[in-house]
């Protein structure tokens, strides 16, 4: 077989698959395809949380890993452990290196807009810890005028810069931080209270002191397109709360307090993922989905219009080989399926080197197949206005330029405008076949998220609900200006 | 008496049927031409060649220093022809005003687009005009809610407000109620007053009798079969 063959079978393949992968789709199909929750964390410096056991090296312990093994039991998967560097949890989430970031990491407003959260599963507070019989700092005021170490990145470096007084000295790693305070080169430190309780707690040369400082919840990490895994990890978080495995997990660690007595309170009212809500879960995606056919549709009908309208003055007035030319281009498009020229445009031009994006492609290819029939509209559109109006028009002397502008376009304007906004419908429903070329517009969205959870019917209904809530008022429109041009007196 | 229009050889087909054979003919400024014939002589075709709104394939149309020459391309020499119909305006036999604009607006879009008139000129002009005719209440209105009578009269000021030296006029009142003809008739017998050169295919007895200075009778193919002065 040679290279030529290939690269047609190869293409023949691409073209008949139904929907061309399920890229960036609802993490939990996969999870429940492979039967393995991938979870991202780094173990360097870890514990408590998650971190290499001193006695079985290859072994990875701490809290955390006891945590995601309690949720897997309750989702019927099994954990696989992806390794990351802590400050690249969030970018290697987004890209797919794992379904969940599951590190310590807090829930903040910033995290919120990039990723989804899990509901909470730890409370944690900021400790101060400072060299045995040293003088106790009892809060962040008294750290005022003192070298006080931390770690970068973290809640308890936020706080102490917000105040301003303290020197902030950061360090990539716990164990260094508190090295560093026996030697005496830092006053105190301020920790997340899991770190300080595993590493200073045992230390008989530092000690905890003071009331806890600041307060924060970490959560479980997520990309925005899987509302069903988040609903399905909040579900399991709360319960194996509910059920006390998780007071258990952290009392064996040492790092049960009053905090998470809150957090479990506060996990009561979450409810298990039952079937009926799942349109609610997906509704937010689904009107993002609405929110790209909008643009599409927009995109596409300027580009149709604007091309259409040339082509249209190319066919009228273009001359004889302009005009055959348009003509030619106008029953191409008309004889070939739309379907067929996304595919063309999509995955058949990198064959000759020219790679259009998803979006371009599906504006391109929408666009220039409407321009073919907006282009026949218009024509109909002048052609419908009598002869008299052009000769009106050349006998005052007006070019013929001025004649389409001035006295032509304008009255064929009333003519065109109702089949042309009829054809802006039709194409705003046509943008669903752009999903084929991996466009996430809201026909793409409603299958990715029907075949995760099979509720075709509620998804399906919903979606064409969308659609015909968009579509309804234009067509209100279009049949207004029909009847407006009817009661027209000519 | 200044030359005004001059027909040299003017020869006219459609595809192999000949519609004007080689015509000559010369009209003084000031004149009032009826050309009269049985109708399919080719009397109207004659009036648009004037003005080029048809081509035709022999012979020339002079006007002081303007040539038309047949075979001229309507692009390549649209300034000349352009020109020529700001000199020659022409009412046509349905009017043709248009119809999304207002009767003040169907006075000034020539003269605004074409001519490059100030709009506040163009509009003085066209109110002017649409006083002398009693049409000053109707400037705002749309010629669909004009009867006929008034749109003729519209259509005559349309052609007035480009300023022409002569006004070619296709059976201006062949489409109107004998009342309507009347209107019609004064505002041409008032331009006829104020020396307007006027060319006019006409059947009508009235027309004729108010306003020729000349009448010439076509044959077919326009031979010329008559071409005598009226009084």
């Amino acid at each position: 077989m040679n290279r030529d063959t290939r690269t047609l079978l190869v293409g023949l393949f691409l073209v008949s698959l139904p929907l061309p992968r399920t890229l960036a789709a609802e993490a939990w199909t996969r999870v429940t395809q492979t039967g393995e929750l991938r979870w991202g964390a780094d173990v360097t410096g870890g514990a408590p949380y998650a971190f290499p056991d001193p006695d079985h090296p290859e072994k990875i312990i701490g809290f955390e890993v006891d945590i995601i093994e309690a949720i897997g039991r309750q989702l019927h998967v099994k954990p696989r452990l992806v390794l990351t560097p802590w400050d690249q949890l969030v970018p290697s989430l987004l890209r797919d290196d794992y379904d969940i970031a599951f590190n310590g990491l807090e829930i903040t407003p910033d995290r919120r807009a990039v990723i989804d959260f899990s509901q909470p599963y730890y409370l944690f507070s900021e400790q101060i810890t400072v060299r045995q019989g040293n003088p106790a700092f009892d809060s962040l005021k008294e750290l005022e005028g003192h070298r006080v170490g931390t770690l970068s990145a973290s809640l308890a470096q936020t706080l102490m810069t917000q105040n301003g007084h303290i020197t902030v000295v950061p360090y990539p790693s716990p164990v260094e931080i508190y090295k560093d305070l026996e030697l005496g080169r830092t006053d105190a430190a301020l920790l997340d209270l899991p770190i300080a309780a595993w590493y200073a707690g045992p230390n008989p040369r530092l000690a905890n002191v003071g009331s806890p400082v600041g307060e924060g919840i970490y959560g479980a990490g997520m990309r925005k397109d899987s509302p069903l895994l988040r609903a399905k990890m909040d579900e399991a978080i709360a319960a194996i709360s509910q059920s006390g495995e998780l007071e258990t997990i952290y009392r064996k660690w040492n790092i049960w307090n009053a905090g998470q007595m809150r957090l479990k309170k506060s996990l009561e009212g979450v409810e298990k993922t039952s079937e009926e809500h799942v349109v609610a879960l997906y509704f937010p995606l689904l009107l993002k989905g609405a929110g790209m056919t909008v643009i599409l549709s927009l995109g596409s009908m300027v580009l149709a219009v604007t091309v259409g309208f040339g082509l249209c003055l190319a066919r009228l007035y273009g001359g004889r080989w302009l005009a055959r030319l348009a003509g030619l281009y106008i029953e191409v498009i008309r004889g070939t399926p739309l379907l067929i020229q996304l595919y063309l445009l999509y995955y058949g031009l990198p064959n000759i080197g020219i790679q259009l994006n998803a979006f371009v492609a599906a504006i391109l290819g929408m666009g220039l197949n409407y321009a073919a029939y907006e282009s026949e509209i218009y024509r109909a559109g002048l052609l419908s206005i009598p002869k008299g109006q052009e000769e009106a028009a050349r006998s005052l002397g007006m070019t013929q330029g001025q004649s389409l502008r001035y006295v032509i376009v304008p009255q064929a304007i009333r003519t065109i405008l109702p089949p042309s906004t009829n054809d802006f419908i039709a194409l705003f429903k046509d943008t669903s076949l752009v999903s084929v070329i991996t466009v996430t517009e809201l026909t793409r969205t409603y299958n990715l998220a029907a075949t995760t959870t099979y509720r075709f019917l509620e998804l399906g209904l919903v979606t064409a609900a969308l659609y015909f809530a968009m579509s309804y008022p234009l067509s209100l429109w279009s049949r207004a200006m029909e009847r407006r041009r009817h009661a027209a007196v000519h | 008496m200044p030359l005004c229009i001059e027909v040299e050889n003017l020869g006219k087909r459609y595809g192999a049927q000949e519609v004007i054979a080689g015509l000559n003919l010369t009209i003084q400024e000031g004149e009032r031409v009826i050309f009269q014939g049985p109708s399919g002589v080719g009397k109207s075709t004659f009036l648009r060649c004037l003005t080029y709104l048809e081509p035709f394939q022999e012979g020339h149309v002079r006007m002081g220093n303007l040539t038309l020459s047949a075979g001229m391309d309507e692009r390549r020499h649209h300034r000349m022809i352009i020109a020529l119909r700001q000199q020659l305006g022409f009412v046509f036999q349905f009017f043709n005003l248009f119809p999304h604009l207002t009767v003040l607006e169907n006075l000034t879009l020539g003269p605004v687009k074409v001519l490059g008139e100030p709009h506040e000129q163009a509009r003085e002009t066209a109110l002017t005009l649409l006083k002398k005719v009693d049409l000053l209440g109707k400037s705002e209105a749309y010629p669909a809610a004009l009867s006929g009578g008034q749109q003729q009269r519209v259509g005559i000021l349309r052609a007035l407000a480009m300023h022409p030296k002569a006004l070619l006029l296709d059976e201006p009142t062949s489409s109107l109620d004998p009342g309507m003809k009347q209107e019609v008739v004064n505002v041409l017998d008032a331009l006829a007053r104020d020396g307007l050169t006027l060319l006019l295919v006409t059947h009508e007895p009235a027309v004729v009798e108010r306003l020729a200075t000349r009448i010439i009778e076509f044959g077919p193919r326009c031979k010329i079969l008559s071409d005598r002065l009226s009084s």
